[in-house]
């Protein structure tokens, strides 16, 4: 019993907090990111095991937590009220060539994310030369040119 | 030209048949640990009492090896004698358990064949009871008897990997 309530009480305390932290916290994992995900592994690892050694907890724990996880995807493919809480929604950063500056900041983003995003996916030199830029759900950014027909 | 694709119709299908039916039996196995079937919980609480009364446990059915456990001894006014609770434990269960405490902690603890008598020191008569503090570190059924002035009760606990 403990094992799968333990299993549940953290699985909420993580989503609540990581969606807290918002969609860009770990799209882009740097060096110390990764370092502060091992450490919460590893503070996670008391809560959800205590002092018990055994294999059944473990096997406990961990289709607790996957079949929480499988839980939480149906529910956000069923319902669109459910992905938006727990996976959030995605945001348009730039409009058909317009830089939307408030929305940027919103996010704490620079022009110059929205620049290193069109240099890796297309190759692209100047901001102008983008159309649409997209803050997705995952935290990426996603970046559409304009299209050189058009251009 | 087609895609250069290791596509296969039929295999799908049966993963996906299969993973569902994982999905069920992962469910029911998560269920089975919220009601008690693979540790603690409602249904792994018991109790046995002793015939007179003198000698009751509050114990898991399932326990874990390698785990921290619990039980209770409750004994009532009468099973005092001499300003002590004399209580015998023999078994399996002595031999299968590392006994990591005894609260209060027994006057005297004394070697019997196959099992311990402990006594405990009682300050005012009156209902008592006494938490063992355990882990387990045999597997399977694990077996004791409690006796305290001659009353016995016995349980059975099962010890999972």
């Amino acid at each position: 019993m403990d094992a799968v309530l333990r299993a549940f009480a953290l699985y909420l305390i993580l989503l609540v907090l990581l969606r807290l932290t918002g969609k860009r916290s770990l799209s882009q994992v740097t060096t110390f990111d990764f370092v502060i995900l091992l450490i919460v592994g590893e503070a996670s690892q008391q809560a959800l095991l205590g002092e018990d050694f055994s294999v059944i907890h473990a096997a406990l724990v961990i289709a607790t937590l996957l079949l929480l996880d499988r839980a939480s995807d149906y529910l956000a493919w069923k319902f669109g009220w459910f992905q938006r809480w727990t996976q959030s929604v995605p945001a348009i950063l730039v409009e058909n060539g317009r830089v939307l500056d408030d929305v940027l900041a919103k996010f704490h983003l620079t022009e110059d994310d929205i620049v290193a995003a069109g240099r890796e996916a297309h190759g692209l030199e100047r901001l102008d030369q983008v159309k649409w830029a997209v803050l997705e759900s995952s935290g990426g950014i996603s970046v559409i040119p304009h299209s050189r027909a058009a251009s | 030209m087609t895609l250069q694709i290791g596509q296969n119709e039929r295999f799908q299908q049966r993963e996906w048949r299969l993973e569902r039916i994982g999905w069920v039996i992962v469910g029911v196995f998560v269920l089975a640990g919220l009601v008690g079937l693979l540790g603690t919980g409602p249904l792994s609480w018991a109790t046995a009492r002793s015939e007179q009364g003198l000698a009751t446990v509050e114990y898991q059915r399932i326990t874990h090896h390698e785990a921290d456990d619990s039980l209770n001894l409750v004994f009532p006014a009468d099973a005092v004698e001499d300003g002590t609770i004399s209580v015998e434990l023999s078994g399996s269960w002595i031999a299968g358990v590392d006994i990591q405490s005894i609260s209060p902690q027994p006057a005297e603890e004394r070697a019997i064949p196959d099992g311990v008598v402990f006594d405990i020191a009682v300050e005012r008569p009156g209902p008592t009871t006494v938490v063992i503090g355990f882990r387990a570190q045999e597997y399977g059924m694990l077996e004791a008897a409690v006796a305290v002035r001659g009353d016995t009760t016995s349980f059975t606990q099962l010890v999972l990997p």
